[in-house]
């Protein structure tokens, strides 16, 4: 690898777990630690797992056998937190609302089954030789593809019923949906990339960096609850609804006579 | 290679979807306006009496075209609900905010009511396109309109107990 690039990819490796110090400062600065305990454990796990996987690296070759057990048992320790992950991001989301807590835990496994059952079926559909690496490829696409539908699912249940999010939440959902794409992207093109090529690799690390810098971001930001355009209690809006309850019971009928009013 | 465009592109799509859902959006209900329900048009729409009225009253053709028109504006009316129920969620929510436990309270029951709204006016919707289909799915739920009913009274006595507290703060 020429000195450039391994100085670049370097830095796409060093830098995001850099980002995620920062992160977990701000988490205890901002006392943040309770609501995001499983995001906790993932950045924690994250940085203790970088120390080991840059020293192997370093000592013997990305393709040794040590570097690749060390890599396997994080990636399956990771994939277990990132999914405790967005079930933790969606509890967050529904805590303050009751009404939707049944509803959503419903819709929440009903797409798990579902997308589960797609990424299996996708699998499936897969006819390459069945290796070590191409297995681990395979499974690395499937679980992107389910984490990536469920953070969906969950941004379209959050949308439709105009939740309004806690910023860290938001920001956790948001990086975590963009590295998965990319992730998602990445592994179905490891079928037909050469393993010696480094732009994938490249591609995923800088993905990750985003992602770690778009939840420091947020982690950063005031907390706000909302997004969305909120309205202040004004004598207009009472206006309108004094209208609009006057107007209950009176006949006319057709599309037409709605006629739109601005709170 | 199939394979591979066809995960390609649902990244590419996953990534246009986040980013549509992610950012404020301009549905009315964003930009905190409502839209004028008429009530007993509403109600007469979602009325099931009606339509077997209507069915045992009309010539067979008649009835159906008749009966696509009513669908078609239920659909409008619907949308509106919709769309006023999340209005008041969003304006719930802020309200949960407040200092004052009566508002807090009131609040609470309108998030309630307003999700309620929501999932019912989602299942009519989705009964109502079916229905086109399989016409015995064509029967919408009564209680829609009764429970908009009562959730902008909800609306008017949160936002009256707004106004009250905002004017004993200042």
């Amino acid at each position: 690898m020429p000195s450039f690039h391994r100085s670049f990819f370097d830095y796409l490796w060093i830098a995001p777990h850099v980002i995620l110090i920062a992160i977990v400062v701000a988490m205890f600065a901002k006392g943040r630690v309770r609501r995001f305990p499983f995001f906790l454990s993932y950045c924690l796990f994250e940085l203790i797992q970088f120390a080991p996987l840059y020293v192997v690296s370093r000592r013997w070759s990305l393709s040794s056998l040590e570097y690749r057990i060390t890599f396997l048992l994080g990636f399956a320790v990771s994939i277990t937190l990132r999914f405790a992950i967005i079930n933790e991001v969606f509890q967050v989301l529904l805590k303050p609302n009751e009404g939707l807590k049944r509803l959503g835990k419903d819709v929440f496994r009903f797409a798990t089954v579902l997308l589960l059952g797609l990424g299996v079926l996708l699998a499936t559909l897969h006819a390459g030789p069945n290796r070590f690496l191409e297995t681990f490829t395979l499974l690395d696409r499937t679980v992107s593809f389910l984490q990536c539908g469920l953070l969906v699912v969950i941004l379209a249940f959050s949308r439709y019923f105009t939740i309004l999010w806690h910023r860290a939440a938001f920001g956790i959902a948001l990086g975590f949906g963009l590295d998965q794409a990319v992730e998602l992207a990445i592994s179905a093109l490891h079928f037909h990339v050469d393993k010696k090529v480094l732009w994938p690799n490249l591609l995923g690390m800088g993905a990750y960096h985003c992602t770690t810098a778009i939840w420091l971001i947020f982690f950063l930001l005031p907390e706000r609850r909302s997004r969305a355009t909120l309205m202040s209690a004004s004598e207009q809006n009472l206006v309108a609804w004094n209208r609009e309850l006057r107007d209950v019971g009176r006949p006319s009928g057709t599309s037409e006579s709605r006629r739109r009013q601005v709170l | 290679m199939t394979i591979t465009l066809l995960f390609v592109l649902l990244a590419v799509a996953f990534v246009a979807t986040l980013l549509y859902l992610a950012r404020g959006g301009t549905a009315p209900a964003r930009r905190g306006e409502i839209q004028y329900v008429d009530m007993e048009a509403f109600k007469n729409l979602m009325d099931a009496g009606e339509r077997a009225y209507l069915a045992a009253n009309l010539p067979a053709k008649e009835f159906r075209a008749i009966h696509r028109e009513r669908q078609r504006s239920a659909l409008e009316y619907i949308a509106a609900v919709s769309s006023n129920a999340s209005t008041l969620l969003i304006l719930a929510q802020e309200a949960r905010h407040s200092s004052d436990p009566e508002v807090v309270q009131a609040a609470n029951t309108m998030i309630e009511n307003a999700t309620q709204v929501r999932v019912n006016a989602a299942g009519a919707t989705f009964r109502i396109y079916v229905g086109l289909v399989l016409p015995s799915w064509a029967v919408l739920p009564a209680n829609l309109a009764d429970r908009y009913e009562r959730l902008t009274s909800l609306g008017l006595r949160l936002q009256g107990l707004r106004f009250r507290s905002a004017e004993s703060v200042a």
